[in-house]
């Protein structure tokens, strides 16, 4: 009854279901990890029940149970297929899809780009085990039509996933750290280059462990570096954009900041703030309060502009002024985001934190020579 | 007799000769020039942006630094040349033997491994020193005096944010920075518009000025004196003439200039400056600020430059007459025989020391002195200082007006 295909397929889920079980346990029902690893098991038992309707893809085999191996062989008279990993690759970038309608779009457009990749890789793969009777003739036809789009992509992918996790570690740690290990991990890759370059060849398999283990050590360390968070200095909170979207927790802007606001239940500090005119400027927005709170600067009045470009004008000619005002999102306690700032008139100007609703207002002046 | 046995023809051909090993020659000999023009160079006694001359703590630390390095780098540099000629010279081509071969070597373990560890230990060595002075560099002054260096076309703001008159207003200048000797001094600096990079080579490295950050540097100067910089990022037209200035003062002088910095303008009481307040008032204060100068109604003027210029900036004019020069520190604000005299400079400019021509030609065209984009763009908006178009009356009495702005 079970296809050599839909044993791996229903293995998948059974082990997924488990550790899906494990980590409900584990984390006392943390709900993403719950959800994503039984998403994978549902999925995988679903494509194993489909790879049973369809006999591993095989029309001519007929749907009975073979009782040994060799039947099952003898069973399929048409061409050796490869083994494949595109279905459990499929598998997974339909589940990845699943779960991105549901929890966040990204991961949707993620599962989509692999069930692309998988569409083009087994089709591909599909046409050239049909080429020829001669296995290697197959496989170099697949490599001639394959490897010019694989390898680029792999080769960004592996370089991308390795600046990626060597960024999460220099984000993670002290700033002084952090060169230490730039200038660490420079002169490490140099050493090796050295090696390698020596006239006694590495075999490949040495080569191969070398780079697998680099790669994967600083994937790992990536990954640490990640759960651990930014350094205190780069206030690690992250606020999810909010209806103003003035509010930015890039780390480029976190790093760059010309003064921070700090608010509790009932003190601001500073309450009063130094800014350039005219130049785009970070105000990093701390809440030490308990409940949510807004940053709100007031930058003056401003021409109304209409939707033809024009300044609007009242009934007596003349022109309708508006405020200018810098609002962040509400930054929920124990957090804090940027807002970035552009002073356009000198003068001196308000500014406040409030709750929702305008209430608990803290105020502050912004001088602007 | 040499002459007569020479067969016809044999000057012609001696000539011609002469004529093809001359033109190589020729045109060798310029670029020879100006090689022994740029080496000479390096000796000049008057440069002001002369990078090996430190006046600061921070310029002595590269100082330390650079002068080591360049000392290795250039044996370095004399040994791979002196190999390269040898090895030129040893092994070329000679006469009678244009077809040897010469012993064709592939790998030389020893050497490749030579010559690679020895410039990666050389590196590693400098190296060491170049992180400590980087470090040393970036470290926060402790209690210095804070100012906001902001760069936009073509010019430097410097605001005090610290140091407030009694209305809480931050001193700000232009184009010259004025600091107390002994003093660190922790800059903040920033653009308004497109990237620039602010360099006083006396006093500290580069730094560039980009819109949207806010970079670190810090200066210290041992001596009072004058210490010129220039914009090192191409930043438009009139880069080349974006330049700035650091003027050290003893503590006294300072507290001085600050004193005086403090003071708002004064109405003009001269009918010929006054009349070029009202100048001023109608024209100039669109962009520029005067603190002080109010309005018919006795309310401030406020400068409207984020509707005129692309940068949405343009010099504050309170006290032009403190400073030494103008249009970006390229133009000098004092009569020759005045310039370099620092000990007016607190309190400002004299009147007989003011260079009232170069001021009014500013005035009667500032494109046609310093190259600027002064047409408005599609926003409506300049880069740099327009004509305005004024009248040579206009322009009397503005030269009148600004002369009273101490």
């Amino acid at each position: 009854m079970f296809t050599i295909g839909s044993k791996f397929f229903f293995g998948l889920a059974a082990a997924a279901a488990a550790a899906g079980a494990v980590y409900w346990v584990g984390t006392d029902l943390e709900l993403f990890g719950v959800i994503v690893l039984f998403s994978l098991a549902a999925t995988a038992a679903f494509v194993g029940g489909v790879v049973i309707a369809f006999r591993d893809a095989d029309v001519d085999a007929p749907a009975v149970e073979a009782t040994s191996a060799a039947d099952a062989e003898g069973a399929s008279r048409g061409p050796r297929v490869s083994p494949s990993m595109w279905p459990l690759i499929g598998a997974f970038g339909a589940g990845l899809m699943a779960i991105g309608l549901v929890y966040d779009r990204r991961w949707f457009l993620g599962g989509l780009v692999v069930l692309i990749a998988t569409t083009i890789e087994w089709t591909v793969q599909a046409w050239s085990d049909r080429a020829s009777d001669d296995p290697e003739y197959n496989a170099r036809v697949r490599g001639r039509i394959l490897h010019p789009l694989e390898f680029p992509v792999l080769g960004v992918l592996s370089v991308g996933l390795v600046i990626f996790g060597f960024s999460r570690v220099m984000l993670a740690i002290p700033k002084n750290a952090a060169v230490v290990v730039f200038i660490g991990l420079g002169a490490l890759v140099l050493v090796i280059a050295v090696v390698l370059s020596t006239p006694r060849r590495l075999s490949g398999a040495v080569l191969s462990s070398v780079l697998v283990l680099g790669g994967v050590g600083i994937l790992t360390a990536g990954v640490v570096g990640a759960s651990t968070g930014e350094r205190d200095e780069l206030h690690g909170h992250v606020e999810e954009e909010g209806p103003e979207k003035q509010t930015s927790n890039a780390v480029a802007d976190k790093s760059n900041v010309v003064a921070t606001v700090t608010v509790t239940a009932d003190s601001m500090t500073p309450t009063e703030i130094a800014l350039v005119r005219s130049a785009s400027l970070n105000l990093l927005f701390a809440n030490d309060d308990s409940v949510p709170r807004q940053l709100v600067v007031d930058a003056g009045e401003q021409a109304k502009v209409g939707p033809d470009g024009q300044e609007v004008k009242d009934a007596n000619g003349a022109v309708i002024m508006e405020p200018i005002e810098f609002k962040s999102d509400y930054i929920g306690g124990g957090k804090a985001a940027v807002l970035t700032v552009t002073m356009p008139k000198s003068g001196t100007f308000p500014f406040r934190s409030q709750t929702g609703d305008d209430l608990g207002v803290l105020e502050g002046k912004v001088v602007v020579p | 007799m040499a002459e007569q046995e020479r067969p016809r023809g044999t000057v012609a051909a001696v000539a011609d000769v002469d004529a093809r090993s001359s033109g190589p020659r020729r045109r060798w000999a310029p670029l020879a020039l100006a090689g022994l023009a740029m080496a000479l160079a390096g000796c000049a006694k008057d440069a002001p942006l002369d990078t090996f001359s430190p006046k600061g703590e921070e310029a002595q630390k590269i100082q330390n630094l650079q002068v080591p390095v360049f000392i290795i780098a250039g044996v370095v540099g004399v040994l791979v040349l002196l190999v390269t000629v040898f090895i030129m010279v040893r092994y070329r081509r000679k006469k009678g033997h244009e077809d040897d071969v010469p012993t064709q070597i592939h790998g030389a373990p020893r050497l490749e491994v030579m010559w690679t560890i020895a410039p990666a230990v050389l590196l590693a060595f400098v190296t060491v020193f170049t992180v400590k002075t980087l470090f040393e560099l970036a470290e926060t002054p402790k209690d210095p005096l804070k100012v906001t260096v902001v760069g936009q076309q073509w010019w430097w703001e410097f605001q005090y944010p610290d140091v407030r008159d009694a209305n809480g207003q931050p001193i700000v200048t232009a184009n010259e920075m004025i600091i107390p000797v002994g003093k660190q001094v922790a800059l903040d600096i920033t653009s308004r518009d497109v990237i620039h990079s602010f360099w006083i080579p006396a006093l500290n490295g580069k730094r560039d000025a980009v819109p949207g950050r806010v970079q670190p540097l810090t200066l210290e100067s041992d001596n009072p004196g004058e210490y010129l910089g220039q914009c090192t990022e191409f930043c438009g037209l009139a880069h080349a003439k974006m330049r700035m200035r650091v003027l050290v003062l003893s503590q006294a002088d300072y507290d001085a200039w600050v004193a005086n910095q403090h003071k708002p303008a004064e109405n003009a009481t001269d009918p010929v400056a006054a009349a070029g307040e009202t100048t001023f008032k109608n024209q100039c204060s669109r962009c520029h600020t005067v603190n002080g100068l109010t309005d018919d109604n006795g309310e401030p003027i406020v400068s409207q430059a984020d509707q005129q210029l692309v940068s949405g900036a343009a010099p504050n004019l309170t006290h032009l007459m403190s400073r030494t020069t103008f249009a970006g520190a390229t133009l000098d604000l004092k009569r020759p025989r005045c310039s370099g005299d620092l000990q007016g400079l607190p309190t400002g400019t004299p009147v007989e020391c003011l260079n009232a021509e170069e001021l009014s030609a500013w005035l009667r065209n500032p494109p046609g002195l310093v190259p600027m984009d002064a047409e408005q763009n599609a926003d409506g908006k300049y880069r740099g200082m327009p004509n305005l178009g004024l009248s040579e009356t206009q322009i009397a009495q503005l030269v009148a007006y600004l002369a009273t702005l101490k």
